[in-house]
């Protein structure tokens, strides 16, 4: 019985290969486009549907923490809010006030909005579809096998976008792009609350990327790689894999790092429509608004995205399900292949593989979603001055600190490993213990940071100082106390 | 098809090059200057130096110059003020020094281009490079062994600069006596 032979598309894509393959010189760059395109189709377009209902979503669950209703009026449950928001700020007049620098006005929403969707390029949101699985899709869609196939000009599909080796660098530096929309759209308004926000803007991004910087290090020390997906295959095999066990302190820094970078609260002290009234987008109006609006939420996807690979294991599940290969179905792969061998393989295969892109992945992103949300709604704004102090004097300090312990406890590993019969090449992987060890050493130090290094009456002592610090010198609490 | 991206990035780089020069709006010419090192880093990418691209846009795009950007927009410079003495003949020495920079540059490439390298080290990176190894691991393994001590020596440098920038940031009354900031006066 050969199902996998038997079951193809009615009809033949090669036509549609031909025709782009006449456009683009040869049938290989065919190939290559349309795979391409084909990829920027799915997420990008995934994820733009997406992004209406992550704001309904965040409007509703504000409305509910705040014990009211929320948006409720267009369409059942309110669903039909966010279509009928984009058309209001499409219809919407485009007001260009006195005194702007044009260039620079007109340049800084997309400034904001390109490198949030470029960056989005890298993120993985299933995995890569190679050898005969990828035969078999091939097959399926009656694709050329010396084009799409092992050993074609297309031996493996990955799920993302691109796969260059230096993954996460490429992402650090696209992120770091963005800070250059909300700065100039600030300076370029000729409003001195855009202004400020600009400016605060740009110190807070460059201040909270170091701490970025080092937590994203600690994970590239732990895969040791730059590589998206190898980062994410060393995290395969079930959730005691996952790189928030063996860098806890890592993880806690980047969520911290990631609401600053997205300008969230409790860090949103470049909008902060309490003091600044809107900060650097309070002279924009219509689709530039709504272009800082649509960026402020796909970055918010692709830090999220960026936390799930670094630290959660990616598109794999908490329990490895290992994805079916087609031929361990045919040949009789335990008393499994019996039952699944009515249905046809090539569905198992493609469900197996579009259960990380469309669950897993989703699910892991949307919890840090809900973690913006939820913050956005129960915590209050920090000061400019508290910002500064958490990033350069607590978060730096700490991650320098984190890193310098992984890095040692790595090394002791790999020297260990190397000394074990067969080598590196025996046991490729660090071992879970040491990943284990490491994780509790650092959160443990972390957690007892206080208690390790003042002593009681120091901690009263500062304890009063930031007290004071809080109130302000001029308030009566602290006269009082005088 | 690889020579006409050089040309068009050429042409694109010089041009964003002379409008650091002539824009009178500092913020306009800074963002120029990032155009700038885009170029520079697209200029790594077409030579497939994947690596020390995204170094050039982390280091250069994305920290230095948004730090020049936050100098300029705190200091609110929109004109050109008056230029101190050291400034007068800009144009002068500028122009001797960017001579001399051509030189130089153009006399290392000539002795590196003449002499195939230095026998034994760029050989060694030949033959990584050609042995399929990823880039990051040639530049780290190099980094790490034969290029130690520069590397070393460049990160005391840094290590200096720093403190040197807090040295000078301190702030001091006018007998020299240094202000220690008491926390409880921050606010008053």
């Amino acid at each position: 019985m050969n199902n996998q032979a038997a079951l193809q598309l009615p009809f033949s894509l090669q036509p549609l290969f031909d025709f782009v393959g006449q456009v683009t010189g040869g049938s290989a760059n065919a190939f290559i486009i349309l795979v391409a395109a084909l990829k920027i189709l799915l997420i990008l377009g995934g994820l733009l549907q997406t992004i209406p209902f992550i704001i309904l979503l965040e409007r509703k669950i504000i409305g509910w923490i705040q014990d009211r209703p929320g948006p409720n009026r267009a369409g059942p449950l309110g669903i039909l809010h966010g279509l009928l928001d984009g058309v209001k700020l499409f219809f919407k007049e485009e007001i260009m006030p006195k005194g702007v620098d044009k260039v620079l006005f007109l340049m800084a929403p997309s400034l904001v909005v390109v490198p949030a969707f470029l960056a989005l390029c890298l993120v993985p949101v299933g995995p890569i579809i190679q050898g005969r699985n990828l035969a078999a899709l091939a097959n399926f869609l009656r694709l050329d096998p010396t084009m799409v196939g092992p050993g074609g000009v297309i031996s493996q599909i990955p799920m993302a976008i691109t796969n260059p080796n230096i993954g996460i660098l490429y992402v650090l530096a696209i992120t770091s792009m963005g800070v250059y929309g909300i700065t100039l759209a600030g300076w370029s308004s000729n409003n001195k609350w855009s202004l400020l926000g600009g400016i605060r803007a740009s110190a807070q991004m460059v201040s909270y990327e170091i701490t970025l910087s080092l937590a994203i290090l600690s994970v590239i020390l732990l895969s040791g790689s730059l590589n998206l997906y190898q980062i994410i295959e060393t995290q395969r095999g079930g959730f005691w894999n996952w790189h928030i066990l063996a860098a806890p302190v890592a993880f806690i820094l980047f969520v911290v790092a990631m609401f600053a970078e997205t300008n969230r609260l409790p860090f949103d002290l470049a909008e902060a429509e309490a003091e600044l009234t809107g900060g650097f987008h309070t002279e924009y109006s219509s689709m530039r608004f709504a272009l800082f609006f649509l960026g402020e939420y796909v970055n918010m996807v692709i830090v999220a995205g960026m936390c799930v690979t670094l630290f959660l294991g990616g598109f794999y599940g908490p329990i490895q399900i290992e994805t079916i290969p087609l031929t361990a179905l045919q040949g009789g792969w335990d008393g499994l292949a019996s039952q699944f061998s009515q249905i046809p393989s090539i569905i198992i295969t493609l469900a197996s593989y579009l259960l990380g892109p469309l669950v897993i992945f989703p699910a892991k992103v949307s919890f840090f979603i809900f973690l913006f949300i939820f913050a956005r709604a129960i915590l209050p704004r920090m000061r400019y001055d508290q910002l500064m102090s958490l990033g350069w004097k607590r978060l730096l300090p700490i991650g320098l600190i984190n890193l310098v312990i992984t890095a040692i406890a790595v090394a002791g590993d790999l020297a260990y490993r190397a000394s074990l019969p067969g080598g590196l090449d025996a046991n490729p992987h660090i071992f879970l213990a040491t990943k284990l060890i490491l994780g509790a050493v650092t959160l443990g130090l972390f957690l007892g940071w206080d208690a390790l290094i003042f002593s009681p009456a120091r901690k009263k002592q500062l304890t009063t100082e930031y007290r004071n610090l809080e109130r302000g010198a001029d308030h009566p609490a602290q006269a009082l106390a005088q | 098809m690889v020579l006409f991206l050089y040309s068009i990035l050429f042409v694109i780089t010089v041009a964003l090059a002379v409008g650091v020069l002539l824009n009178k709006d500092t913020v306009r010419s800074a963002m120029c200057l990032v155009g700038v090192m885009m170029c520079l880093a697209a200029n790594y990418l077409l030579m497939q130096q994947e690596f020390v691209a995204f170094i050039q846009i982390v280091v250069y795009a994305g920290a230095i110059m948004v730090l020049f950007l936050f100098v300029i927009m705190l200091l609110n410079l929109r004109e050109v003020e008056v230029l101190p003495w050291y400034l007068r003949n800009a144009r002068f020495w500028g122009g001797v020094l960017a001579l001399l920079f051509f030189f130089v540059v153009g006399f290392g490439i000539n002795v590196f281009r003449s002499s195939h390298g230095i026998p034994g080290v760029v050989a060694k990176e030949q033959a990584l490079a050609e042995s399929g190894t990823p880039e990051v691991i040639i530049l780290a393994t190099q980094m790490m062994t034969t290029y130690i001590v520069p590397f070393l020596l460049t990160s005391v440098l840094l290590l200096v600069a720093v403190i040197g920038a807090i040295v000078m940031a301190r702030r001091r009354d006018e007998d020299g006596n240094e202000i220690v900031l008491d926390p409880e006066e921050v606010d008053a």
